[in-house]
């Protein structure tokens, strides 16, 4: 339905609330160019709707003063046909590990619970500069770290999309947020899947982006070789649209870079990879890949089995890559410098206090099996190894682009589980992240893209494509989700 | 399998006071992770070079200029006095 279709409810208040919220970035702004609701319209629909719908647990806090106020200088610029951003108006959550200067910034942690960021992030500049109205912060898995939305600190979050199953995670608030229309975009972060997973087990858009692509200051660090901030939307159209908007060179992350063109095929070839469809993926699943794929035939889009023969080690990688990194950057929550401290008679004992009464039994595990793989003795056995099996991936990756433009697999092994069905199993959960890791090992572009559900439940397929080739991943995205 | 003194030895390295109970549980799932993780021996590394991130860029330098920070940072320690973040003393 267009901006225009939706017009008839605005009489009716509660219809009006639900039908804005429902709107794409381009619809709201059609809107605002016909005068059909102003950007403080907008925003006071969303602010109402969050209110009503507490329960999803998506947001860890909400600025609506703030949201209002700078939805209100929106309108004024627009009355005065002043020049705008490219998502002026348009209001969004933030995932809470991305500091927004003057608000609290937990990371979903109680170590942090009254921390306040000192200084935007890089993203937030450039939302800022856009003139994006920002609603709030948006509940996570402790420090990012969690596949389920129920590793937060301080409540879990649901799936508005699967009731009684999780949302996914780690950016269990931004999938949640997009999918129960309580912002029009998020941002999120993925390490080893945190956009992309519960975009998928949500039903919503969800892009990592190359690493390197976005500016990761001032987003709270998990596993730094391998965290990427990246949008969460509704369809593809405004993956692109935010990411345009966030994506950029920034003096303050040395490892951004600037922008590179890249050619878009005029016709695609894509790759399924064999290996996505083993040991370890749900009969669902493969069911469900395997009528994408028989609608791609029926479209002639032309397709090729790739095989990725090391992918299967992805995942033991990363569990040796990523706690390493953790337990060297969660290393600074020692209740010295910031966050929560626990009283004790010496230095020494305020560090194990501190971490004990304040970290996550999953944070703390994860510290854990980080430093041991980085002790004396065990470093060349785990970490130097993982290293070295990290180059064998990325070569993988280099080998298929050869043959193909993307690569398709699904984003999940599995479709959304219940609540409390993995807590008790690390490796379980971790298994939820089988299929997305494999891009942040590479520092890859990919995408997670809804497809028709499967037993009413929400069913996501990924798209990978080589570094800095995002331009392709919407080019086609934007015809595969119309199929 | 990790033994108790293993994962004690781990806590002490990480700073994170644990009680008996979460030792036990904690060797536990350890241990199940790391049966996992072996997985990776059955990879010829042999000659190899290791990736620590994906990106192929070197040394990004800038001018070494001193800059002004906000009083901001140091509200946000748990104790300071003055200019200073206070602690327990270190000896």
């Amino acid at each position: 339905m267009s901006a225009k279709g939706r017009k008839t409810c605005k009489n009716q208040t509660s219809i009006l609330i639900m039908e804005i919220t429902s709107l794409r970035i381009k619809e709201i702004q059609e809107g605002f160019a016909k005068k059909e609701f102003c950007a403080k319209d907008v925003a006071e629909s969303f602010l109402k709707r969050i209110e009503k719908n507490k329960e999803i647990g998506a947001y860890l806090s909400v600025f609506s003063d703030k949201a209002i106020e700078d939805a209100k200088k929106v309108d004024g610029l627009m009355a005065e046909k002043k020049p705008l951003g490219i998502l002026s108006g348009i209001p969004c959550g933030i995932k809470d590990n991305i500091m927004v200067s003057g608000q609290k910034c937990t990371a979903g942690s109680k170590i942090l619970e009254n921390y306040i960021a000192p200084y935007n992030a890089g993203v937030i500049d450039k939302l800022e500069k856009e003139k994006s109205i920002i609603l709030g912060k948006l509940n996570l898995d402790e420090f990012a770290i969690g596949s389920s939305g129920e590793y937060s600190g301080f409540f879990p979050i649901k799936n508005p999309k699967a009731k009684g199953c999780v949302p996914g995670g780690s950016s269990a608030g931004p999938a949640a947020a997009v999918a129960g229309d309580l912002c029009v975009f998020s941002l999120g972060s993925d390490t080893g899947g945190s956009i992309r997973q519960p975009a998928a087990f949500c039903g919503v858009v969800g892009l990592k982006t190359t690493y390197g692509r976005v500016s990761r200051h001032g987003l709270i660090a998990m596993a730094s070789s391998l965290d990427q901030i990246g949008p969460l939307t509704k369809n593809v159209e405004d993956a692109e649209i935010v990411f345009d908007a966030i994506k950029g060179k920034d003096n303050m992350d040395a490892t951004s870079c600037p922008d590179v063109k890249i050619k878009t095929p005029k016709k695609f070839k894509i790759g399924i990879v064999k290996e996505a469809m083993g040991e370890g993926i749900d009969k669902e699943i493969k069911e469900g890949f395997n009528k994408v794929i028989e609608k791609l035939s029926k479209e002639n889009i032309e397709i090729e089995e790739i095989s990725l023969p090391y992918m299967e080690y992805g995942l033991a990688c990363y569990y040796i890559i990523m706690t390493a990194e953790v337990s060297s950057n969660l290393a600074r929550y020692d209740g010295v410098k910031y966050g929560e401290r626990s009283e004790a008679d010496s230095l020494i004992e305020t560090y194990f206090k501190t971490r004990k009464d304040f970290l996550g039994k999953e944070v703390k595990r994860r510290i854990m099996l980080g430093t041991y793989c980085l002790s004396a003795g065990y470093y060349d056995a785990y970490y130097l190894r993982a290293l070295k099996v990290r180059t064998v991936i990325v070569n993988d990756f280099k080998n298929a682009f050869k043959k193909v433009d993307l690569l398709m697999m699904p984003t999940t092994p599995t479709l959304p589980f219940k609540f409390g069905e993995r807590t008790s199993n690390p490796l379980s959960m971790y298994m939820a992240d089988l299929l997305t890791v494999p891009a942040n090992i590479a520092g890859l572009p990919a995408i997670s893209i809804p497809c028709d559900n499967i037993n009413s439940l929400p069913f996501g397929v990924q798209f990978i494509a080589p570094a800095f080739h995002e331009k392709n991943l919407f080019a086609f995205g934007k015809v595969f989700e119309k199929l | 399998m990790l033994t108790k003194e293993e994962v004690e030895k781990i806590s002490q390295l990480a700073r994170i006071e644990f009680n008996s109970d979460d030792i036990e549980s904690m060797r536990k799932d350890l241990s199940s992770i790391l049966d996992y993780i072996e997985k990776l021996k059955e990879v010829d590394i042999k000659g190899v070079e290791p990736t620590t991130h994906s990106l192929d860029i070197k040394n990004i330098f800038r001018k070494d200029v001193a800059k002004e920070f906000g009083k901001d940072l140091l509200n946000l320690c748990p104790q300071k006095e003055g200019r200073h973040v206070k602690t327990k003393p270190v000896f």
